[in-house]
């Protein structure tokens, strides 16, 4: 990509204390997003999980800016994009540089687009290519890209399945030659087979075109396929961040270890041997939290402390951070 | 194999069609399986290949026009009660009788079977009072009681609450509490979990369980989620283009799988075990159109075995135990390829890793 020298190491985004609130009137604020901090060097695939509700979407509509974040920094390629205005970031070809692929295929794209149009809609826009000759090889190429072919430009969402308007999905958010990409859910409303072809083609692309991406899932096994690192959130906060073999394998939140004992594994004398431990209890409220470890209500090694102290990200060994005030070993 | 289990249900060549304005669909090509007491069949299969529709008919509830029973039988025992009836014969009124007390249904989502307009514990009273005589108090101590037995905390005050006040997981409770309220002997379950975090839906399964033991229940499982079939079925069928290709015990099924579609099925799911940098297996290309089937095996198009007689003829159903059996050309002896199965996750021959399944056939 444009940038040279570009290293492993290189951070190209660095997320500081991010929140995002929503207000729900009568005084009611709903922190979705609070005090939030991790890093994402370049080429590099975060992925971030967690239970529904907790905020993970809303992690990455603020990193893209579809909402404004509420404080903290987004340093994405040395410069803090959160207090920059629209026009700004539109000099800093920001709408270009980060992209994001949502859930439903078929709900983000136009139905009156032909597939051609929508993937060259960002070209136009931006003014990419000479003239509509060029901008229509440069969509050649991008079909090529996902696995579709040329024909298909001229067809309508519709006429896809559901594997295929998800390949749409994907050429339009490269057609602008991103940097980053958030994948919200990208691969979940398709069939084991088909979320195959998608993964594959969502890491082929990554080396190819330098890509860095957060992935967003519920689906952990999906999350430890694609990702070099993982982020585990609850309620609005980090838990638990590292290496993705090192938080499966020694998971240390007791929430993390909570969900990955939940996770069927496709496999039957696996499932017949392991002892399943049931989180209980009630689900902390995010709107107006208290202080304290959110989890605390669930947590079976609760203590006086966690209901009153927040536990802070700490390092336990290296790039392996846990938020516990007693960490499982 | 299975010993003097009792057979409740017991499905022979059912084919089931849409008759559409674009013409006929035919959702369920001549299907067999069976279901005993205290068993789970999961079914399993790429989305539109007719799992829906197949317990639908069993439950009738696609019972109108368009769609049709075009042949086959469905027979339904229950020798406490002296019932052996064909389902296929039966009429809508009739039907009323099974639905609900023989056989219930869960759903993926719980409003489908859930009023929003009306109190919890009052849609269960009322299910409970439809099928037998218990007076309206009887009912509700039942009713309760039901509450409290599927996890909720606090039956009494949930007996007053509006489904729309509570939480997915929670609905889903309310939900089997309603299908079980009247001890049904079969419970359908849809993607019951689908919508659900894998923290609430590792304790509706455990709940499930529970109940299928405590009843000696069977039940029928439609899922997407291998991990979910490998936790909770004893029998699993897996179904491509309105046909059961492949079905055995569930460890026949993970361990020794005969179908190439059944491989690719194992193959693209990720582990969570380990992470290894194999790349997944997929199966390019989409499912027939079922408005025209293929008249030979249904899986020709997309398999990567594909012989000359794969596309002109349709395969039998070859035994491989008793329990065991697949649809593919591969496994008849005059066949001469043979494959081995591409190591998906827990196919166990341990050879080639490098996603052959992509590669052409081996002869020897
Ligand atoms: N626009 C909004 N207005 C008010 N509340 C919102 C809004 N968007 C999200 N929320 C709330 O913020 C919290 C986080 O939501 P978010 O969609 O980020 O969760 P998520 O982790 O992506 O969940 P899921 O796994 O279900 O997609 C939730 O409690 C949600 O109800
Ligand atoms: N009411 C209907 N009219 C016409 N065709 C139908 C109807 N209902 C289902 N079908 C067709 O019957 C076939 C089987 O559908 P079914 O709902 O059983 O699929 P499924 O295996 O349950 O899929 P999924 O995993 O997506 O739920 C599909 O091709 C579908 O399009
Ligand atoms: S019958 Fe032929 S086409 Fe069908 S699965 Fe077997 S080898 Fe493949
Ligand atoms: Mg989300
Ligand atoms: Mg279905």
């Amino acid at each position: 990509m444009a940038e040279s020298g570009a290293t492993k190491q290189e951070i190209l985004l660095d997320v500081q204390n991010v929140k995002k609130y929503f207000n729900l009137g009568h005084g009611k604020r709903l922190h979705a997003v609070d005090d939030i901090s991790f890093q994402i060097r370049r080429g590099e695939t975060l992925g971030l999980v967690g239970e529904s509700g907790c905020g993970k979407t809303t992690v990455g509509r603020t990193l893209v800016q579809l909402y404004e974040a509420d404080g903290g920094k987004i340093i994405f390629q040395g410069k803090d994009i959160v207090p920059m205005t629209r026009l700004q970031r539109k000099k800093e070809q920001l709408t270009k540089k980060m992209q994001m692929i949502f859930q439903d295929p078929y709900a983000s794209l136009n139905p009156y687009f032909t597939v051609g149009e929508i993937i060259g809609e960002g070209l136009e826009i931006h003014k990419i290519g000479a003239d509509k000759k060029e901008r229509l090889e440069m969509v050649y190429e991008l079909l090529d890209r996902v696995g579709l072919h040329k024909e298909h430009a001229n067809r309508f969402p519709h006429e896809f399945s559901g594997g295929q308007r998800q390949r749409v999905g994907i050429a339009r958010s490269l057609a602008l030659n991103p940097d980053f990409i958030v994948c919200d859910e990208a691969t979940s409303a398709l069939d084991v087979s088909v979320q195959a072809q998608v993964i594959n083609m969502l890491i082929d692309l990554r080396e190819k075109m330098n890509l860095t991406y957060l992935v967003v899932a519920h689906d952990l096994s999906v999350v430890r396929y694609i990702s070099d690192r993982v982020a585990v959130m609850y309620l609005g906060q980090l838990v638990e961040i590292g290496a993705v073999d090192e938080v499966y394998d020694h998971p240390m939140h007791p929430y993390t270890i909570g969900l990955l004992e939940a996770v069927p594994v496709a496999d039957p004398d696996y499932e017949k041997d392991r002892k399943i431990t049931m989180m209980k209890g009630e689900i902390f409220s995010p709107v107006n939290p208290r202080p304290g470890c959110r989890f605390a209500t669930r947590c079976p090694y609760a203590a006086e402390e966690c209901s009153s102290m927040t536990p802070l990200l700490q390092s336990v060994g290296g790039d392996h951070f846990v938020a516990c005030h007693h960490p499982v070993r | 194999m299975e010993q003097k289990k009792e057979r409740l249900i017991d499905v022979k060549d059912l084919e089931v069609s849409f008759m559409t304005a674009n013409g006929e669909v035919k959702a369920v090509r001549g299907i067999d399986f069976q279901l005993d007491k205290g068993e789970t069949l999961a079914i399993v299969g790429e989305s539109g290949c007719g799992k829906s529709v197949t317990i639908q008919t069993i439950m009738r509830l696609n019972l109108e026009p368009p769609a049709v029973i075009k042949g086959g039988s469905i027979t339904y025992t229950n020798s406490e009660k002296n019932i052996k009836v064909d389902i296929t014969k039966l009429n809508n009124k009739q039907m009323q009788a099974y639905r609900g007390k023989e056989f219930s249904m869960i759903f993926q989502d719980a409003m489908t079977s859930l009023n929003p307009t009306s109190k919890v514990g009052r849609q269960i009273v009322e299910a409970i009072r439809k099928h037998t005589a218990l007076s309206y108090m009887e009912a509700k101590k039942n009713a309760i009681e039901l509450l409290g037995k599927v996890g909720l905390p606090n039956p009494e005050a949930v007996f007053s609450r509006y489904p729309h006040t509570m939480s997915g997981g929670q609905r889903q409770r309310v939900m089997i509490a309603l299908a079980l309220s009247c001890n049904p002997s079969i419970l359908f379950a849809d993607e019951p979990t689908t919508a659900l975090d894998v923290t609430i839906q590792s304790q509706i399964l455990d709940l499930m369980n529970t109940i299928k033991k405590e009843r000696d229940m069977g039940i029928i499982f439609i899922t997407h989620n291998l991990g979910v079939v490998a936790r909770m079925a004893d029998r699993v069928a897996v179904m491509y283009a309105g046909q059961i290709i492949e079905s055995g015990m569930l460890r026949e099924i993970f361990y020794q799988p005969k179908h190439p579609y059944t491989w690719g099925l194992l193959g693209s799911v990720p582990e969570l075990k380990k992470s290894e940098n194999k790349r997944l297996l997929s199966i390019p290309g989409t499912p027939p159109d079922l408005f025209a089937p293929p008249k030979g095996c249904g899986f020709a198009a997309r398999c990567p075995y594909c012989m000359k007689a794969c596309l002109d003829y349709m395969p039998g159903e070859y035994s491989i135990t008793d329990s065991h059996f697949a649809r593919c050309w591969l496994l008849d002896e005059e066949c001469s390829t043979r494959i081995t199965p591409p190591v998906g996750r827990a196919v166990n021959t341990g050879d080639s890793d490098d996603g052959v399944f992509k590669t052409k056939r081996k002869e020897n």
